[in-house]
């Protein structure tokens, strides 16, 4: 349960700072690397590139949105057809975030498989 | 099986990353655009806006640009290099996407942005000559060093903005259409002008006027499409002497062979695209100084058409509004004047048939002699396919736009060059540039020498108790009726033989009564030297000038009472007679129809939000002329429906005319006038019953709700169903998707005081609080008092930022 939780942290924060200067897909590089790095249980893999990404990009998305006052995730909820509910645009960032993220961790976790490790 | 797991886990996360990182039909780049780092997120704005303190930018001498509270930009620089690369800069960090995307829009490139459904868009662009038309406004900036100087200094800034952006800084629209802006030129300020000219111009009718004389004969044609109607009271006051003819021009006959013409008509004018100015002097005003007012209506969108601004340097302090995308101020005022402007709505753009001498189209005929054509390839570059390729043939007259298969309908086969002013050389920033610094009526007049396409009637007003309005532009002297159709263009004859001289434009100053005002009516009455063509108002312009006359003691808050005037002179002037033919005896008193008449007969003429008369007489005489005018519907080419006051005066004087007979109901006795006005009513009665029953608020200002559009006709960045008082046929010309675009009312003075309002925001970026700041002020009629700064009063300055020069 700890390697998890060390998993995740470390997508997470590693995504953060080579977001800065690299293109968003540096998160499913980031995430198959770490599954990579430490290994675990094929069938937990997936969420530690998908909460990783899926809590950071949730934060970040809600603080601009906050600071913003919902204004353009209105706008982009209704582009997008999603329901006018509260943060819905930044779930579905994170979600979608998640989701590619996971599938990299993952991914990452069955090349270790591979050679055994 | 290990190797299979990953190679097949592997796959799905590749196709997915690269799916997310590619746009996909209608959708963006999903990864790059929802990713809270660099994806739509960072186009979200805090209410607070972030203005550096400092910036560096290539600026000759230090400077500085203070925002007021508003977010206007007032620039004060040292020179006028410095003056309009700060303005190209502070313009794009606000409306970049607008600016490239108009004139993107203006060059025939849509296609480029958003794929193959521009095509016809975009072919239509090329082939009116858009592009040539701006290319040779370069030709002009390029001898005169002036021009040419102030567009490189503006372009400089838009680059400089458009150099410091970064994937995440991008504009929003850009990461949502997936696109980059390009470098800023010259050529584009002029194919956003050439956009304006199109815009406002497009509005001769030689097609429509061509098949509708071919169908009812020349006799009804002049009964429902007059020259001038009567009652009409021209820009320059009826009884004005003018000067004699001092260009002679051969006379031609008109020739309409009888032959219909079935091509679509391409992109036209709006006829509700119009504007109100006028100045009163000081001998009406409280203050004894003259107030100047403008409001110019226009197509309304997001972001607005208009940015304000204030320019400072050594010889110019100008404030007012601009068109982003090209240097100076094009409405506004300074500390010695204010002008404004309207659409002068004269007809500059005539079609002639073309007769190739054989389909190489390498040669057409004008005056019994071959002449050689130019061919034009237009290459149309199409978002994921390949590019499109379109030759447009030129002649002495102008681009041949209908030719081959542009939208041709059937078989026809008719060859049609369009002549239109906006393609001669001219250089119309000039205009602008000795507008912004001028200090007297002198200096006005000379700076509209400059000024040919489109055509404007600019009102003027100075701090010495002077008015003035000129009627603007560059327009052929015609003789009577040329170009009201389609023209043999092998005729010598046909072609325009002389431009007006600019001195002979209609123009008048300080006139006895004490105002000038124009509202797209006719520029003159009918001793005019000159014939002209155009699409002119025939209301709104005289209650304006009612009640200029009738004002005494003006100030600003009456000014602001008049622009938002909501009095519908065509109802005043003709609904006591519809009503009088109402069978009155014959309505149940519980009925629909009595509650309609009711409040008509009670109506003020007022469309003012909260009424159900406006509602009830807007449907009712639009259904009346739908019955008067059912002959020309569904025919296979295309007819422009007469001007309403046709139908009015048909009510009044020719009560049993043929064309009362209504189509749809043969078998019922005989129709006139009366009947068939009556028949409107009771459908009206249905009508609103309707609306009642269906809970869709009678009430007009829901009928009358207008949406503010985003450019690229985004539902989810446009502010929508605005609900607001007002008509076309009112000063306050609020006729969705038209209205007034910039309310502006200044007072002359030692120091000028101005009023503003636009229905937008200072902020082109749909995640800005500043977006749509405005809009509701504006809705509700109320306007800002405009902060016009000097070098020693800057105190309403909120933001304030240095501008270093950057070695």
């Amino acid at each position: 349960m700890k390697i998890i939780a060390l998993k995740i942290a470390l997508i997470a924060g590693i995504s953060f700072g080579l977001q800065l200067f690299l293109p968003w897909w540096v998160i499913v590089i980031v995430a198959f690397a770490i599954e990579i790095l430490f290994g675990g249980k094929t069938s937990l893999s997936f969420f530690s590139g998908f909460y990783g990404i899926f809590i950071y990009w949730l934060i970040y998305a809600s603080i601009i949105d906050i600071q913003n006052g919902f204004i353009l995730s209105k706008k982009i909820a209704l582009l997008f057809h999603l329901p006018q509910i509260p943060f819905i645009v930044a779930l579905v960032t994170a979600l979608i975030g998640g989701i590619v993220a996971g599938l990299g961790s993952l991914t990452g976790n069955l090349f270790r498989k591979m050679f055994n490790l | 099986m290990k190797i299979l797991k990953f190679i097949v886990s592997l796959s799905i996360t590749l196709i997915l990353v690269f799916s997310m990182n590619m746009k996909i039909g209608m959708l963006p780049p999903l990864g790059k655009f929802i990713n809270p780092v660099n994806g739509f997120w960072q186009n979200a704005e805090k209410p607070e806006p972030e203005i550096p303190a400092e910036l560096k930018l290539k600026v000759n001498a230090s400077s500085k640009i203070i925002y007021d509270e508003r977010l206007v930009p007032h620039i004060f620089a040292e020179n006028i290099h410095d003056l309009y690369l700060l303005q190209g800069y502070v313009t794009a960090s606000n409306r970049l996407w607008q600016m490239e995307f108009q004139t993107h829009a203006a060059a025939g490139r849509i296609s480029e942005i958003i794929g193959e459904k521009a095509i016809p868009f975009d072919r239509e662009q090329r082939r009116i000559g858009m592009l040539f038309s701006a290319e040779n406004a370069v030709k002009v900036f390029e001898t005169d060093t002036l021009a040419k100087q102030i567009m490189e200094a503006y372009s400089e800034g838009v680059n400089a903005y458009i150099n410091s952006l970064t994937e995440k800084t991008l504009p929003l629209e850009y990461k949502l259409l997936d696109y980059k802006p390009e470098e800023w030129t010259s050529l584009k300020s002029s194919l956003l002008l050439k956009f304006m000219a199109k815009m406002l111009t497009a509005n001769e009718h030689d097609f429509e006027n061509t098949n509708m004389i071919n169908l009812i004969g020349k006799e009804k044609f002049d009964l429902l499409f007059p020259d001038y109607f009567p009652g009409t009271d021209p820009i320059i006051p009826r009884g004005t002497i003018f000067d004699d003819v001092s260009v002679h021009i051969d006379s031609g006959k008109v020739s309409t062979n009888g032959k219909q013409t079935t091509y679509a008509p391409i992109e036209k004018t709006d006829e509700h695209i119009g504007s109100n100015n006028w100045a009163v002097s000081g001998s009406k005003t409280a203050s004894g100084k003259p107030i100047l007012c403008n409001d110019p209506h226009l197509k309304l969108s997001l972001p607005s058409i208009w940015y304000e601004i204030q320019l400072n340097a050594p010889d110019i302090n100008v404030y007012g509004v601009s068109l982003p995308g090209a240097p100076s101020v094009v409405i506004g005022f300074n500390d010695s004047i204010a002008w404004g402007v309207t659409n002068a709505s004269v007809d500059v753009r005539d079609w002639y048939e073309i007769t190739f001498k054989d389909d190489s189209k390498k040669q057409y005929l004008f005056n019994e002699k071959w002449l050689n054509t130019t061919a034009q390839i237009e290459e149309i570059k199409v978002r994921g396919a390949k590019a499109f390729y379109d030759t447009v043939y030129y002649t002495h007259l102008g681009p041949v736009v209908y030719e081959g298969d542009f939208n041709a309908s059937g078989s026809q086969q008719q060859n049609l060059a369009l002549k239109w002013t906006a393609h001669s050389p001219s250089n119309e920033l000039a205009t602008f540039y000795f507008l912004n610094r001028a200090k007297n009526y002198s200096d006005y007049e000379y700076a509209l020498t400059f000024y040919q396409c489109p055509g404007q009637n600019f009102v003027y007003a100075d701090a010495q108790n002077n008015i003035a309005i000129w009627q603007q532009g560059r327009f052929p002297a015609r003789w009577k009726e040329q170009g009201k159709f389609i023209m043999d263009g092998s005729v010598k004859e046909n072609e325009w033989q002389a431009i007006i001289p600019q001195k002979q434009n209609p123009h008048i100053k300080n006139p006895e009564r004490g105002f000038v005002s124009s509202a797209n009516q006719h520029g003159v009455d009918e001793t005019y030297p000159y014939y002209y063509l155009g699409m002119f108002e025939h209301y709104r312009n005289r209650r304006i000038n009612s009640e200029l006359s009738r004002m005494q003691k003006i100030t600003a808050d009456s000014m602001f009472r008049l622009q938002n005037d909501n009095y519908n002179l065509m109802a005043a002037e003709n609904l006591p007679l519809m009503l009088d033919y109402v069978k009155k005896n014959e309505l149940k008193n519980d009925s629909v129809e009595k509650l309609v008449l009711n409040a008509l007969e009670k109506w003020n003429y007022m469309h003012d939000a909260e009424m159900i008369g406006p509602t009830a007489f807007d449907l009712w005489w639009k259904q009346y002329t739908t019955f008067v005018w059912d002959e020309f519907e569904d025919k296979p080419y295309k007819l422009l429906k007469p001007h309403p006051s046709a139908a009015f005066r048909l009510m009044k004087e020719f009560p049993d005319d043929k064309l009362f007979i209504h189509l749809t109901t043969k078998d019922r006795k005989p129709k006139n006038a009366i009947n068939l006005s009556y028949d409107a009513f009771y459908w009206t009665g249905l009508k609103i019953n309707e609306l009642i029953t269906e809970d869709e608020h009678p009430q007009w200002g829901f009928q009358n709700a207008i949406t503010v559009e985003h450019l690229a006709r985004i539902p989810a960045f446009s502010f929508n169903n605005l609900v607001t008082g007002g008509y076309k046929y009112a000063v306050n010309a609020v006729s969705p998707p038209n209205g007034p675009s910039w309310r502006m009312v200044v007072e002359l003075g030692d120091k000028p005081k101005a009023w503003g309002v636009y229905p937008g925001g200072q902020s082109g970026n749909p995640g800005s609080h500043n977006y749509t700041a405005f809009v509701e002020k504006w809705a509700k009629s109320e306007y800002y008092e405009l902060v016009f700064m000097s070098k020693e009063n800057q105190k309403e300055g909120k933001y304030i930022q240095q501008i270093i020069p950057e070695k």
